[in-house]
């Protein structure tokens, strides 16, 4: 799967949890970026993700995503494995 | 046990240890100390002695601790105020106690209005002269303001009669002995009062704490400061655990002596999988309203046997040796064993009162002849709870529209009040309700009967009246509100439409 397609479904799991679609997803964007995107959704999306491609990340992995691009980077790993 | 004193002689008898442990850098004691000498001398001279109450802005450094301990040693009480809440809020907070000055250790403080002493720019070469502590138990210690149904913050002044019962019953309590090699999350913000139960008890025996900033994700940060540091004493909210509770398997502390958690319903299921992760640790069920000093009553997790709970959640267990509960029905009686009704409690942690706020008082406090004929003075908890035959206490749900979120005290009616002031709720009905979200956790959601409109402004305009715990996470368009046989909004039905 390229970049492109994970981000595809990355986005559709932050529209699911957040419930709306006034954002743009890249690799710098962070949490300051999305209207609703804070610790406590924070989870509920990466749970969403998880389940999206049937992964379950690391908790080290989790507290170390920066960004957009970290978390996409962190899907690409978990998919190989 | 003389909390201010016993501070004191730690900090000089510890001088040597780590006491705090703040964004990865450490602070001793003797370092704290100091910072607490240059913060009194300045206290003296520059807030008159007349002026008892003093703002703090909860910042993540030594020098707001500092401050805490130095205004108390100077006689004065701290009000906390979180940086990140909103300004109108914070200035109503101050305002309603009249504050002239606040300490505020910000780069750029949004305080000018008034008398700002900023702890990091103290040039004092004062050295432990100091000056006898000004100490009266009547004095009040701090001023904490919870949620208002009415609209208001309402503050509770606990004085330092009040924090020394607390500090007493943990220090004769056989269950919980903290030492000097102990390293202790701090992951409170000085606003919620379940700090100082993370602070005090370390503090005292000279143990290090670590802290959590405000801004971090508090459940990677916790993680990540129990991985890094090895903690040995955890005291959290429930909703941690919640949180990690996917990633439990990868969670191994076996330096864990203690887990405590307070602040909100502990779910039993959850604390059997969490202590797999902690197994060498005592696993306490803290309880108690901020009214009564923190915490009342405490539960001990029994790993081996069965325990006590009530519909999934963990029993409150049985009031501090010095605390009286008693538990009334509506018409004031007390019940008998296992019937449920209103949580009461009576003993020296109890406030004073609510600042100026009569109405409130007469309606939350009375007098009620105990067991042994004394007449006492109790608190109505507004917890709905019932008392096992083994004398447990279990917690059953509130009795009004409160919420806890994060372990904060939410009133519904306060974040409707605000909702409803806004121009695109006029003349329609509206509801703020509390629901489960995927990970159990509690938050709060608006309702509005009306035809669906964009309601990014009334959000916008909420969260520049509430603190961000209590601005509703999402916002849900009905037809028509349900209503129960009499007549009222059906809560119930009104959850279950919003989750479908």
């Amino acid at each position: 799967m390229n970049k492109e397609d994970i981000l595809v479904i990355i986005r559709k799991s932050f529209v699911k949890i957040l419930e709306h679609e006034n954002f743009v997803l890249d690799d710098s964007t962070t949490a300051k970026d999305v209207d609703g995107w804070e610790s406590i959704t924070h989870l509920l999306i990466m749970n969403e993700v998880e389940k999206s491609f049937n992964i379950k990340f690391k908790l080290m992995d989790l507290m170390s995503m920066e960004n957009v691009g970290d978390l996409i980077n962190v899907v690409k790993k978990e998919i190989k494995n | 046990m003389n909390l201010i004193y016993s501070l004191h002689k730690s900090f000089k008898q510890n001088s040597k240890n780590q006491a705090f442990c703040i964004n990865d850098s450490f602070f001793t004691y003797q370092d704290l100390l100091e910072r607490v000498i240059k913060i009194r001398s300045a206290i003296v001279s520059q807030i008159s002695s007349d002026e008892k109450y003093v703002g703090l802005i909860a910042n993540n450094d030594l020098e707001t601790y500092a401050t805490m301990f130095a205004l108390w040693m100077e006689g004065k009480a701290y009000i906390p105020i979180s940086p990140s809440a909103p300004l109108t809020r914070n200035l109503e907070i101050l305002n309603s106690i009249n504050v002239k000055v606040v300490f505020d250790s910000s780069e750029n403080s949004n305080f000018s209005l008034f008398k700002i002493i900023n702890a990091t720019q103290i040039n004092d070469n004062t050295t432990d002269k100091f000056e006898e502590i000004k100490f009266n138990e009547n004095n009040v210690a701090y001023v904490l303001f919870t949620s208002g149904s009415t609209g208001a913050p309402k503050g509770i002044p606990i004085s330092f009669k009040n924090l020394n019962a607390l500090i007493t019953e943990l220090d004769i309590d056989d269950e919980y002995k903290l030492n000097s090699s102990d390293r202790c999350l701090q992951m409170y913000d000085l606003t919620f009062d379940a700090s100082l139960t993370a602070i005090l008890p370390a503090l005292l025996v000279g143990a290090c704490l670590y802290t959590v900033p405000s801004d971090a994700i508090k459940y990677f940060y916790t993680y990540k400061l129990l991985e890094k540091y090895k903690l040995t004493v955890l005291k959290m909210v429930p909703s941690i655990i919640y949180y990690l509770r996917p990633y439990f398997e990868e969670i191994n502390a076996p330096s864990v002596r203690y887990s405590i958690f307070g602040g909100e319903k502990l779910y039993e299921d959850i604390v059997k999988e969490w202590v797999k992760c902690i197994p060498n640790s005592t696993v306490l069920n803290h309880y108690g309203p901020t009214e009564f000093t923190v915490c009342s009553t405490y539960y001990k997790y029994k790993a081996k046997s069965e325990n006590k709970s009530h519909n999934g959640v963990l029993s409150i267990g049985k009031p501090f040796k010095n605390v009286e509960c008693i538990i009334l029905n509506n018409e004031g009686n007390v019940v008998p064993e296992n019937n449920e009704g209103e949580l009461c409690l009576s003993g020296d942690q109890l406030t004073p009162g609510y600042w100026n706020n009569e109405a409130l008082n007469t309606s939350s406090f009375f007098m009620h002849k105990t067991e042994s004929g004394e007449v006492k003075r109790f608190y109505k908890t507004g917890d709905l709870c019932f008392k096992d035959e083994n004398g447990y206490y279990m917690y059953v749900g509130r009795k009004d529209f409160q919420v806890k979120i994060g372990g904060y005290r939410v009133e519904l009616g306060e974040v409707e009040y605000h909702a409803r002031n806004h121009e695109s709720t006029k003349s329609k009905n509206i509801l703020v309700i509390d629901v489960k979200n995927s990970s159990n956790n509690d938050e709060i959601v608006l309702v509005i009967e009306s035809i669906k409109f964009d309601a990014k402004e009334l959000m916008e305009y909420m969260s520049e009246k509430l603190t961000d715990y209590m601005v509703p996470k999402k916002v849900f368009f009905v037809d028509n509100f349900p209503h129960n046989k009499n007549g009222k909004i059906d809560r119930k039905q009104l959850r279950d439409l919003v989750k479908s």
